[in-house]
């Protein structure tokens, strides 16, 4: 059983490493032609591999984390949650803020990296079926809050002291608010303005650094107020709402992962 | 519109990966104009029509705002419109139609996508796709029912804790003022999960949900490793490195055949039960045949010749696009939903209410 928890771990480290590469194309993608009219017609097939990497990789992950290590106690914490998170993110907040990072961060501190990366990535699915739309984007956006959810577990096991917790999920939120918004960008970022066009858009034969360059400059002027926006709205939900849902989180914790020992085993530690 | 949810998939997978495949603008506008009838259509019976032609008037504003910024932006080209002063910056110099031309294009085809979508999310129920859900998703797949069906019971929560609180004397004016609803809401929401968990235990549902022994799971997720390991070599190999080699294709369908084989065979392990399956038509098969087979004349078209359906107005190429007549008919078929409803129940009109009966 430890073996297949290595592998399992293994494989969605890999699905992730992938999965980051899909997003990250854009800038290690140096090598294309140069021709306007060539690279053009290459930079199509581009985003349609990279969606179906994604949703390999995706696929993967709920695979590996769903195959039956679940009892009916966490899958019905998961639904009822997820339930939660969605309507969080319909209901909307200035700047296009919503509250959707504020459970996976939490869950995911409490509960561990695994459940926190379902709650992120099932919420947005949810979420995407009553209202805010599927489409291209969604393995994207479900990855990227998955591994909020997946992230704020490895955090938690690094942070083990409750009297840092707090002020370390608000830089932790903040910090993400913006991740989220740059990373969301780079997927259709190449796709929408292709060669050739002003300095802030992708070129096909970039180098690394060039591409940085055009990028950042395309972040700053479209995207970073409202990520900053965001930033600020997560920070302040968790300022606010983070200690009193965590407590009852742990509450909730001891009573749906408790674990009966069986009457030998007590013995046995007993005798000892 | 009543057609089975994987003739929908088949059609919304098909256009999109159409739109993809090509920036001509010619054959985006058919695209456009068969997605915009299979909307009109599909909205007209659904109740969620209206917020999605919100969304697609939106999508529309953005697009048009994009024209002149593109516009405005990009001073290449020979077909000179107007000129603005060199000395302004970013926006100074020539405007040209090939710049509008383009920045209309790369617009378009976002707007494409989005009117697909918003059709799909019309016609089609979300539970009816969650149903398609292969079994190797299953436990994911009974997260987002579970998730969806209490999606309305979280909102009605929301509002009798609100009343209640307000009965109280609370006044909901900031957002520091949202405790008293977040806490109760979550407490609450927990107490269902667990009364789920435990009517779920006594239904005989136990989180097992395949009978492989430990051994074949392990091979199973060994294969799945092994599948990723090979995509990330494929990927890095033809995307990153061009190394467009036959081999490279070999590795990427090693990878899919080695992750397929790992679903399929996770997938058949699996138990679930079927309730209510949706019939296949005729009209489903019109449907999915029609979207394979413009996908396949795309595909078809776009390896014979690689530019063939790529646009691009400025010198050395023409301001006009190429228009192959066998492609712009292929995207007619991508209008099959809404023309089989429209053909299906042309004078449908609905049941005229009958006034109650008086009683003797």
């Amino acid at each position: 059983m430890n073996r297949l928890r290595r592998v399992n771990q293994l494989i969605i480290l890999l699905s992730c490493l992938i999965g980051l590469l899909a997003f990250l194309y854009p800038f290690f993608n140096a090598s294309l032609a140069q021709s306007p009219s060539r690279a053009n017609a290459h930079t199509e097939d581009a985003p349609i591999l990279m969606v179906g990497l994604v949703v390999l990789c995706l696929g993967s992950v709920l695979t590996t984390l769903g195959s039956g290590q679940m009892n009916s106690k966490t899958v019905a914490m998961l639904g009822v949650l997820t339930a939660a998170n969605a309507v969080l993110r319909l209901v909307p907040g200035p700047a296009g803020f919503s509250a959707v990072f504020v459970l996976p961060i939490l869950t995911g501190s409490v509960f561990g990296a695994s459940f926190g990366f379902l709650l992120g990535a099932l919420s947005i699915l949810v979420s995407a079926f009553v209202g805010a739309g599927i489409g291209p984007w969604l393995p994207y956006q479900m990855f990227v809050t998955g591994w909020l959810g997946l992230c704020s577990g490895l955090l938690a096991r690094i942070v083990r002291r409750r009297r840092f917790e707090i002020p370390i999920l608000i830089v932790w939120a903040a910090l993400w608010g913006f991740i989220f918004g740059a990373l969301m960008n780079v997927w259709f970022w190449p796709y929408v303005f292709q060669a050739q066009q002003a300095e802030m858009y992708w070129q096909p034969g970039a180098a690394f650094i060039e591409a940085i360059k055009r990028y950042a400059l395309f972040y700053v002027t479209t995207s970073a107020w409202w990520d900053l926006a965001r930033a600020v709205g997560n920070a302040l939900l968790i300022g606010l709402f983070g200690k009193p849902i965590l407590k009852l989180l742990r509450r909730f914790q001891q009573r749906f992962f408790f674990e009966i020992e069986s009457a030998n085993s007590v013995s046995s530690d007993v005798g000892h | 519109m009543k057609q089975h949810p994987l003739a929908w998939v088949a059609w919304v997978c098909g256009a999109a990966v159409c739109s993809l495949l090509t920036r001509n603008p010619l054959y985006q506008v058919i695209l456009t104009l068969s997605a915009w009838l299979v909307l009109v259509v599909a909205g007209g019976s659904s109740p969620l029509s209206g917020g999605w032609m919100g969304v697609v008037r939106l999508g529309a504003l953005i697009w048009v705002i994009t024209i002149p910024f593109n516009a405005l932006m990009l001073h290449q080209g020979n077909t000179v419109l107007f000129s603005l002063p060199a000395n302004w910056p970013l926006v100074g110099g020539n405007i040209t139609l090939e710049a509008v031309i383009y920045g209309a294009s790369a617009g378009l085809a976002i707007w494409v996508l989005l009117l697909l979508f918003s059709a799909l999310n019309t016609a089609m129920d979300a539970s009816e796709l969650i149903r398609l859900a292969p079994p190797v998703f299953y436990q994911a797949g009974i997260i987002t029912s579970i998730g969806l069906t209490f999606v309305p019971q979280m909102v009605k929560s929301s509002q009798e804790i609100r009343e209640a609180q307000r009965v109280r004397g609370h006044h909901f004016r900031s957002w520091r003022d949202l405790l008293p609803l977040v806490i109760p809401l979550l407490t609450t929401s927990l107490e269902r999960a667990m009364e789920l968990a435990e009517s779920m235990e006594a239904r005989g549902f136990g989180g097992e949900t395949n009978d492989l022994s430990t051994r074949r799971r392990l091979y199973l997720s060994l294969l799945i490793l092994l599948g990723l390991g090979l995509l990330l070599t494929g990927a890095a190999l033809g995307l990153w490195l061009q190394q467009g080699a036959w081999w490279t294709g070999m590795i990427l369908i090693c990878a899919v055949g080695c992750l397929a084989y790992a679903f399929t065979a996770l997938a058949q392990h699996s138990k679930r039960s079927h309730y209510s399956r949706r019939r296949w038509t005729w009209n489903d098969t019109l449907i999915s045949a029609g979207s394979l087979a413009a996908l396949s004349v795309m595909i078809v078209v776009r390896v014979t010749d690689n530019l063939a359906l790529t646009y691009y107005p400025f010198p050395p190429n023409a301001l006009l696009p190429a228009f192959n007549p066998w492609v712009g008919l292929a995207l007619v078929l991508y209008a099959l939903p809404g023309l089989v409803s429209i053909l299906r129940e042309p004078f449908s009109r609905p049941e005229p209410m009958r006034e109650p009966e008086a009683e003797p």
